[in-house]
C-alpha cells in the first residue's frame, strides 16, 4: 500500500513542480518580501517586525495560494483527461490514489515553503535584521495549517469542478479563521446547538496561527503544539476518507 | 470463462436536469481465456460502457459479472489486466519513461526488471526516441502507443482496448494488430473495441455486434472464413433479355450494370450457368469468389435492426438493373 | 485608403482615452486631497485580516504613522490617532513599540496624558511579563506630568522585568534622591554600581553613591 501511495505522491510532485505557477509564486514572494523592506522607513523602530509579520503571512497565504490554483483541480484534471482511468484499472484502491495525490500535493507545499522561508530568511539578512529559530515555530504551524486545507482541497476535487472547488476551500478557509471568534458570538449570544456545530466543523486554523508567539518571542505551550498536530492528523483523515467514500461511488464515463 | 458479465442495465444521469439515460439494457457477454474478442457497434451502442462497467470504472445498476472468477472491480483481478482508454491522455508534464515507471510502480515492478521492460516496451512499440519527451509535446498517435505500452507493462493476462487503432497511420495500426496476435500467440485474452472491422477479421477470434444497450448478434470468425467460399460472382455480357431471365433461374441473384448482368451463385453452380451462358451466346466477363466480410454482417444486422420486419434477401427471379435493390 | 480605416479608428480611440485620462487626472487634483483613509471599525478590522492580524497590525500602525506625520504638517488635529492606536493594539495586542511610541504622542502633540497612561496600562494588562510599558508609564508621569510619586510607583514596577531593571532601577534612584528619600536611593544607588555590566552606569553609580553618602552625613544620617 505504502508503495502505491508514494508512487502516486512523486507522479503528483514531479508534476506540479514542473507547472508553471509554482515559479510565479516564488518571485511574487521575492516581491513581497522586498516590498516589505521599502515599506520598512515607514514604521521606525519596527522595521525587522513588518519585514518578518508581512514575509511570514506571505508564506501563508500562498500556500494557500497554491492550493486554491492547484490544489482543487488535482483529481478533476485526471478525470476529464481521462488519464484516471488508466491508474484506476492498475491495482490501486481509491483511497491509495486520493492520499498519493495529497501527498504529492503536500510535498510539492514543502518544498515551497522551504524555498520561501529560504527567501525570507535572504530578505532579514540583506537588511541586517537577522534571522531567528522561533520563526520556525511559525513557519510549523503554517505548514500544518496547509495540511488540512490542502485534503479539504481534494476532498472537494473529487467532486466539484476546479473553480467550485477553489471557493468552497477559499470559504472555508476565512470560516476556519472566524471559526474561533464566531463561536465565541453564538455562545455569548445564548447558543445556538446548529450554528455550534457548523463553527466546530469548519477548520480551526486560528490553533495553528503561531506567527505571533514567534514574532514576540512569548512562547506556544508544548500543549498547544500536541493539540494542533492530533487536530490536524484527526481532520487530514476524516477529509480524505470522506474523499475516498465520496470517490468510490462514482462512475467514470 | 474468463469473464461473464450477466444481465447488465447501466443507465447515466445526463443534463442539467439530471435525466437519466439508459446505455445497457440486460447485457450478456462471456469470453473464455485465450480469445481475442472484438465489441463493434454504432456509436453510442454502449461499447465503452461495456469496458468500463467490466473494469469496476462504473458500477451496473443491475446484474453482475466476474473477472477472472472474482466480482467486478476486486483489486486482485486488476493485477492481471491491462488497460488503453479510448484517445488517451496522460500527465503532461511527465516524460515517456517517467510515466511508465509510475504505472510500474503501481504493479509492484521495480529495479532492473522495470527498466528493462520498459526499454523493451518502448522499443516494441516504436517509441524509444521519445523517451525523454513530456507527453504533452507527444502526438495522438504517439499518446496511443505509449498507452499500449503501459497496458502491456505488467504482462498481463487480459488486455482491454478501447478503441486501440484509433488515431494510427496504417504503419501504427500494423503494429497494433501484430501485438494483438503476439498477445493470443502467448495465450493471452484481448477485449477490445473497434469501428475499424477489416482489422478486426484478422485478429479476432470472436466478434459481437452490440445494438441498443445489448449483444445482437455473436459470431465466430472462423465461420466468417466459411462464408467466403460460398458464393462466385459471374459478370456475363451479350445476353438477350428472356436468357437472362431463363439464367436468374440457376443463380441466386442477377443483377444488371449495364450491357453486363452480374450473376451470384454458389461454388458449385458456376459451370452449369457457364455453359447455359456460352450456350445463349453470351460472353464471360469475369468470375469472383465473392468475399462475405464482416462488414457485410455488421450492415445486415444494422438494417435489419431498423426495419424490423426484414426486407426478404434477394432471390434468384429479381432481376435489378442500375443498381436499385 | 480603405484598409487603413481601421488603424485610424483604432489610432483616434487611443488619443480619445489618453486625453480623456489626463481630464480626469486635472478633475481629481482639483480636489481637496484626502486625510489618511480613516481606519474602518476594529471589529471589522479583526474580521477582514483573517488570521494575518500582526500583519493588519503592521499595516495598520504604518497609516498610524502616515497620519501622525500628517498632523505634523498641519493637516489634523490627532482626533483619530486614539483609534488607530487601538487597532493596532486589538490586531496585535504584543505589539509594545506601538504601545510606547502611541502614548508618547498621546501625552506630548496630543496633550492628553490620561490617555497616553490608559493606553500603556491596556498594554500593561496584555503583556504582564514586559517591565517597557510601566517603565513608560513612569517616564511619561515624571516628564509630562510631573507626578514623581506616581513614576516612582511605575519603575519600581518596571524593575520587576529583568530586562529592564537596570533603567527602571536609576530612574527610581534618581526619584527617591528628589524625594527625599536618601536612604532608598543609596541602596539602589549602590546595588547597581556593584552589579551593573555597564562602566558607564557604574560610573554614575558610584558618583552617585559618593555624593549621597556626603548628603546623609552632613544631615547626621548613617548610610546603611
Amino acid at each position: 500500500m505504502l508503495e502505491r501511495v508514494g508512487t502516486v505522491a512523486r507522479w503528483t510532485l514531479i508534476e506540479l513542480l514542473r507547472e508553471r505557477v509554482l515559479y510565479v509564486v516564488l518571485l511574487f514572494t521575492a516581491v513581497l518580501v522586498g516590498s516589505s523592506t521599502v515599506l520598512t522607513p515607514l514604521a521606525p523602530g519596527a522595521q525587522k517586525k513588518v519585514v518578518v509579520d508581512l514575509g511570514l503571512a506571505a508564506i501563508d497565504t500562498l500556500g494557500i495560494l497554491v492550493i486554491l490554483l492547484s490544489g482543487t483541480s488535482l483529481v478533476r484534471r485526471e478525470m476529464d483527461r481521462r488519464s484516471l482511468d488508466v491508474l484506476l484499472t492498475k491495482p490501486l484502491t481509491r483511497l491509495e490514489y486520493l492520499a498519493g495525490k495529497w501527498l504529492g500535493l503536500v510535498g510539492t507545499l514543502g518544498v515551497l515553503t522551504v524555498a520561501m522561508t529560504a527567501i525570507l530568511a535572504l530578505g532579514l539578512e540583506v537588511c541586517g535584521f537577522g534571522w531567528h529559530a522561533r520563526y520556525f515555530t511559525a513557519i510549523l504551524g503554517s505548514a500544518l495549517s496547509m495540511l488540512v486545507m490542502a485534503s479539504i482541497a481534494v476532498l472537494f476535487s473529487t467532486f466539484t469542478s476546479p473553480t467550485l472547488g477553489s471557493i468552497f476551500t477559499l470559504a472555508l478557509f476565512v470560516g476556519g479563521n472566524l471559526s474561533t471568534g464566531m463561536l465565541r458570538a453564538v455562545q455569548a449570544a445564548g447558543g445556538n446547538r446548529l450554528l455550534e456545530w457548523i463553527s466546530l466543523g469548519l477548520p480551526s486554523l486560528g490553533l495553528f496561527n503561531l506567527r505571533g508567539a514567534a514574532v514576540h518571542g512569548t512562547g506556544v505551550p508544548r500543549d498547544q503544539f500536541v493539540v494542533a498536530g492530533c487536530y490536524a492528523a484527526l481532520y487530514v483523515m476524516t477529509a480524505l476518507v470522506l474523499a475516498a467514500h465520496i470517490f468510490r461511488r462514482r462512475d467514470f464515463r | 470463462m474468463l469473464l461473464r458479465l450477466e444481465n447488465i442495465h447501466k443507465s447515466f444521469a445526463t443534463g442539467f436536469l439530471m435525466q437519466r439515460r439508459q446505455v445497457l439494457r440486460g447485457l450478456e457477454l462471456a469470453v473464455q481465456a485465450g480469445e481475442a474478442y472484438a465489441l463493434l457497434g454504432a456509436n453510442g451502442a454502449g461499447k465503452s460502457t461495456t469496458l468500463r462497467v467490466l473494469l469496476g470504472l462504473a458500477r451496473p445498476d443491475l446484474g453482475n459479472g466476474t473477472l477472472f472468477g472474482k466480482p467486478l472491480g476486486e483489486r486482485a483481478a486488476r493485477r492481471q489486466l491491462g488497460y488503453l482508454p479510448e484517445n488517451p491522455s496522460f500527465h503532461e508534464q511527465l516524460t515517456a519513461v517517467e510515466f511508465l515507471r509510475c504505472c510500474g510502480g503501481l504493479l509492484g515492478l521495480r529495479g532492473t526488471a522495470l527498466v528493462q521492460r520498459i526499454d523493451a516496451l518502448l522499443e516494441r512499440v516504436e517509441l524509444q526516441g521519445a523517451r525523454g519527451t513530456r507527453l504533452r509535446k507527444l502526438s495522438k498517435g504517439m499518446l496511443q502507443r505509449l498507452g499500449l505500452a503501459q497496458a502491456l507493462l505488467g504482462d498481463p493476462e487480459l488486455l482491454v482496448l478501447d478503441e486501440p487503432m484509433s488515431g494510427l497511420d496504417p504503419p501504427g495500426r500494423k503494429l497494433v494488430r501484430d501485438l494483438i496476435l503476439e498477445q493470443r500467440q502467448a495465450g493471452k485474452t484481448v477485449l477490445f473495441s473497434t469501428h475499424i472491422l477489416a482489422d478486426v477479421e484478422t485478429v479476432c477470434t470472436r466478434a459481437g455486434i452490440l445494438r441498443d444497450g445489448r449483444l445482437e448478434t455473436e459470431l465466430r470468425l472462423e465461420d466468417l472464413s466459411r462464408l467466403r467460399a460460398e458464393s462466385v460472382e459471374l459478370t456475363l455480357s451479350g445476353l438477350e433479355e428472356r436468357d437472362v431471365r431463363r439464367l436468374g433461374l440457376l443463380a441466386r441473384s442477377a443483377l444488371r450494370a449495364g450491357s453486363h448482368v452480374i450473376f451470384t451463385v454458389g461454388p458449385g453452380e458456376v459451370q452449369e450457368l457457364v455453359h447455359a451462358a456460352l450456350e445463349a451466346g453470351g460472353r464471360v466477363e469475369s468470375l469472383v469468389p465473392r468475399r462475405v466480410s464482416l462488414e457485410d454482417i455488421y450492415l445486415e444486422v444494422s438494417r435489419r435492426a431498423e426495419a424490423p420486419a426484414a426486407a426478404p434477401l434477394p432471390s434468384p427471379q429479381s432481376v435489378r438493373s442500375g443498381g436499385e435493390p | 485608403m480603405k484598409a487603413a480605416l481601421p488603424y485610424l479608428f483604432l489610432a483616434l480611440l487611443v488619443i480619445a482615452t489618453v486625453l480623456a485620462g489626463r481630464t480626469g487626472q486635472d478633475f481629481l487634483r482639483r480636489q481637496p486631497r484626502p486625510v489618511v483613509a480613516a481606519l474602518p471599525a476594529i471589529p471589522f478590522l479583526e474580521v477582514v485580516s483573517l488570521g494575518y492580524r500582526e500583519a493588519a497590525a503592521d499595516l495598520a500602525w504604518m497609516q498610524a504613522v502616515q497620519y501622525y506625520g500628517q498632523h505634523r504638517q498641519g493637516g489634523n488635529d490627532l482626533s483619530e490617532f486614539g483609534h488607530y492606536l487601538q487597532a493596532v493594539n486589538t490586531l496585535d495586542p504584543h505589539y509594545e513599540h506601538a504601545y510606547v511610541l502611541g502614548s508618547v504622542v498621546l501625552a506630548t502633540d496630543g496633550n492628553n496624558l490620561p490617555a497616553a497612561l490608559e493606553v500603556l496600562r491596556r498594554g500593561a494588562q496584555q503583556n504582564p511579563d514586559s517591565g517597557a510599558l510601566p517603565f513608560e508609564m513612569g517616564f511619561l508621569s515624571y516628564v509630562v506630568g510631573d507626578d514623581s510619586d506616581a513614576a516612582l510607583r511605575y519603575f519600581r514596577l518596571a524593575s520587576q522585568d529583568p530586562r529592564q531593571q537596570e533603567r527602571a532601577q536609576r530612574f527610581q534612584a534618581f526619584l527617591s534622591r528628589k524625594l527625599g528619600r536618601l536612604e532608598t536611593a543609596y541602596l539602589l544607588w549602590k546595588d547597581l554600581s556593584e552589579h551593573t555590566d555597564n562602566a558607564s552606569l557604574r560610573i554614575v553609580a558610584q558618583e552617585s553613591v559618593r555624593r549621597l553618602e556626603a548628603e546623609m552625613r552632613q544631615r547626621g544620617q548613617v548610610p546603611p
